[in-house]
């Protein structure tokens, strides 16, 4: 009878047992469709559907993607392109920046890809393009050269910190063109702006503080041997380099907001201007001209002043001197006694890109946003009368460019820069015979 | 010319008569009191003088005002007088003297020396590294200050920020903590939301010979934010803001917001919190990137309806809002098309 009962007990144990595993399983069932569901949506949300992607679309999207990224130099040695407009489009790819280099018939134009970091070089009148060096720095953002062609190239790390590297171009024969390494050093971590200094091996910039300020170190182009310059509170400003050793300081602008710009003259700050609303600032090598940027009330105002003691006169061209730049001071006569003031004497002729249209009200925070775009036309400014001329250019007839960055060679007679709408590169021939008259001002 | 365009030359040339100042002593114990318009002028300024005395009627005395011992103004009841300041580092001594109709004499005398002051300022908020403006103030953050002063002694020589006492104020009150003997810059809290700051500097010699003040209104910002593609091979396209509506040659895309003026020092400071939804659903955020997000339009419309919450941890002050209404072409880029153009 116990016998009878006790297999009983364990009949209905076992098929408890059973039931509840089932039950758990069926529970556990419904508690991950649930979670499938959820992650689902959220996937779908993203745009991930259902069906993987075949692996051969992201194979052929990789492939796309890359070409696409990669300058249609590269690989190629030395390419030619058309050169023979005043305006010449030079690359379809975003660049990280640009320098001339050399003089007189040697000149060149070098640049930095965006995607690389390789350097490239341009010979303004011959169109030849050729790439020189081959060591991959990807997402190059900011790229600074000095006269000599040594570069920094600017990314940032992972933790978003600013890199800086200094780069010569190895200058072994033994190299083909196009597979020079770029030898050189990574400076400290987090410097917020570098600028050339006046000789070519010198390089000026600025460090964060740990108490939110910066200092104005010089040294070598490799970082070598540091001295400070200027120590300052702030942090925001725009570091300004001149080829005549002087160096300036400019808050950085906001549409509306008092800016103030100074010379660092023997560990002190010399006022240069202050107080205008969004003010933005040019000075001259070799004199005291300068060009002034304003945006306040919703608009752009211009100035330029020709000497230290003279008023700034205001010019009927709205801009920003963020686009502009000078004619270098051209060297004295042989015969002149007095060098540096003749250089002060002679024209002091700035180029801007002038935008057509202003298409906002707070022009200057939306276009460093990325916000807005402009398109610009290139005019002439002679400081000493104050007269402005529309500079013609021909060719890229149907294609609008947004100006940044703007660099000029020694002569004067070139200038590069970035189209800030897509970061391509582009030059301006000056003093042809298409763009050297000049038309009614507006 | 424009109206605008005259009164911003006048803005270059005119700073010093709005943020410098100068220095003055009044002398009143004779029985006239001057005082200055603007009470500190800077250097090669203009100034007005207006005489006061209550010792006698002014309107019926013989007056003349002298600059360095020479006369400029004189005659019947004329209580003002207006000069021209000289460079840093110079004095002009103001005498002026009344003579009542009895016979009665007064004079008073004052030194104007010219200084400067320039006040400038920044915020602590977040912008990107190689963002080229100003970093605006929100509530929340701080604001960094700094006097700029320019005093020099008759010789020519700079007063060093060490000899100058600075007095800070916002909103009209003493901040003792960071005022002192050579403390010329300061950090202060952003104005509160939607408020706007007056900061203030008076600065003085330490022997009193010299001083100076400027002042600046700091209106608070709203944290603003940005989408911008995060490239494969370009990185963060900074230079090109998704508009409100953006159409992409592409069927899959990394984005990246970027919360300008935010009182944070990353955009990925843990005490932020983004709240992303794609087309009405939540998506939870990257956890070391939540300032990301991946969107693919395979399999879909390729319409994506993208908005973001940004507010911080206890800090109800702080909501800023994105909304980006997304076109994807599923076709993808064609080889050899420049992926730059695609948002134009």
């Amino acid at each position: 009878m116990n016998m009878r009962v006790t297999k009983t007990f364990v009949r209905f144990m076992l098929v408890g047992i059973v039931m509840l595993l089932v039950g758990g399983l069926v529970a556990w069932y419904l508690f991950l469709r649930a979670q499938v569901s959820t992650i689902t949506a959220q996937d779908a949300a993203r745009g991930y559907g259902a069906a993987a992607a075949p692996a051969q679309d992201a194979v052929r999207d990789a492939y796309n993607a890359i070409v696409s990224g990669i300058s249609s130099f590269v690989g190629a040695g030395t390419t030619t392109v058309s050169a023979g407009a005043q305006l010449w489009h030079i690359t379809k790819t975003p660049v990280a920046g640009m320098g001339f280099v050399g003089s007189g018939a040697s000149e060149k134009l070098r640049f930095a890809e965006r995607a690389t970091g390789y350097l490239f070089e341009v010979d303004p009148r011959g169109g030849a393009v050729a790439r020189l060096t081959n060591r991959l720095f990807p997402k190059t953002y900011e790229a600074v050269f000095s006269r000599d062609g040594s570069v920094i190239l600017r990314s940032q790390d992972e933790r978003g910190g600013i890199t800086s590297f200094a780069g010569t171009v190895a200058s072994s024969s033994s190299e083909a063109p196009d597979a020079r390494t770029l030898a050189g050093a990574y400076l400290a971590r987090g410097i917020r702006a570098v600028a050339p200094g006046a000789s070519p091996r010198e390089l000026l910039y600025l460090t964060l503080d740990q108490g939110g300020g910066t200092t104005v170190i010089r040294s070598l182009w490799d970082g070598s041997s540091p001295k400070k310059v200027f120590s300052s509170p702030l942090s925001d400003w725009k570091l300004i380099a001149l080829s005549d050793g002087r160096i300036f300081l400019a808050q950085s602008p906001a549409d509306d907001v008092a800016g103030y710009a100074y010379e660092i003259k023997g560990g002190a700050l010399v006022p240069q201007a202050g107080g205008a609303p969004g003010l933005t600032f040019l000075p001259r090598a070799a004199s005291s001209a300068a060009l002034f940027g304003g945006s306040g009330g919703g608009a752009l105002a211009f100035s330029v002043r020709a000497r230290a003691d003279a008023a700034p006169v205001a010019l009927p061209i709205k801009t920003v001197a963020d686009k502009c730049v000078w004619v270098p001071p051209q060297p004295a006569p042989a015969k002149s006694k007095n060098t540096k003031a003749a250089q002060a004497a002679g024209p002091q002729i700035a180029y801007c890109a002038v935008p057509q249209y202003i298409p906002s009200t707070r022009f200057l925070n939306d276009w460093y946003r990325g916000a807005v775009h402009v398109a610009d036309s290139w005019w002439r400014i002679d400081a000493s009368s104050g007269d402005v001329e529309l500079v013609p250019a021909s060719g890229a007839a149907n294609e609008s460019f947004d100006v940044e960055g703007p660099v000029i060679d020694d002569s004067g007679s070139m200038i590069a820069f970035m189209n800030a709408a897509d970061k391509t590169l582009w030059l301006l021939r000056l003093g042809t015979d298409a763009n050297s008259a000049s038309t009614t001002p507006r | 010319m424009t109206l605008r365009n005259v009164l911003f030359v006048v803005s270059i040339l005119g700073a010093a008569s709005v943020a410098y100042a100068q220095s003055a002593f009044f002398g009143a114990a004779s029985g006239i009191t001057i005082t200055t318009t603007p009470e500190h002028p800077g250097a090669n300024a203009h100034v007005h003088l207006a005489a006061a005395s209550p010792a006698i009627n002014l309107d019926r005395s013989d007056i003349t005002w002298y600059a360095d011992n020479a006369a400029i103004a004189q005659g019947a009841g004329v209580k003002e007088a207006d000069i021209i300041t000289g460079p840093l580092g110079s004095e002009t001594r103001v005498l002026v003297v009344a003579q009542s109709a009895d016979g009665t004499s007064v004079s008073g005398e004052a030194f104007i020396r010219p200084t400067e002051v320039d006040l400038l300022w920044e915020s602590d908020s977040y912008v990107p590294p190689l963002y080229r403006g100003r970093a605006l103030p929100s509530a929340g953050g701080a604001l960094r200050v700094e006097a700029v002063a320019r005093f020099e002694t008759p010789d020519g020589a700079a007063v060093p920020d060490s000899d100058i006492i600075y007095t800070w104020r916002r909103n009209g009150s003493v901040q003792q903590s960071e005022s002192g003997r050579g403390k010329s810059s300061a950090i202060l809290p952003a104005p509160a939301l939607f408020g706007t700051d007056t900061i203030s500097v008076d600065a003085v010699s330490a022997d009193g010979a010299l001083s100076g003040s400027a002042s600046a209104s700091v209106p608070s910002t709203e944290p603003l934010l940005m989408l911008y593609e995060d490239h494969p091979l370009y990185g963060l396209m900074m230079h090109q803001a998704l508009l409100a509506q953006t159409s992409i040659s592409d069927s899959e895309m990394a984005f990246a917001a970027v919360p300008y003026f935010a009182p944070v020092q990353s955009p990925n400071d843990p005490r932020l919190n983004y709240a992303w939804q794609v087309n009405g659903t939540n998506v939870p955020p990257d956890g070391t990137q939540p300032n990301e997000i991946t969107i693919n339009a395979d399999k879909s419309n390729g319409l994506a309806q993208v908005a973001l919450a940004l507010t911080r941890a206890a800090d109800w002050s702080m909501n800023a809002k994105g909304v980006w209404s997304i076109s994807f072409s599923a076709a993808g880029i064609a080889p050899g098309a420049d992926p730059f153009r695609t948002t134009q």
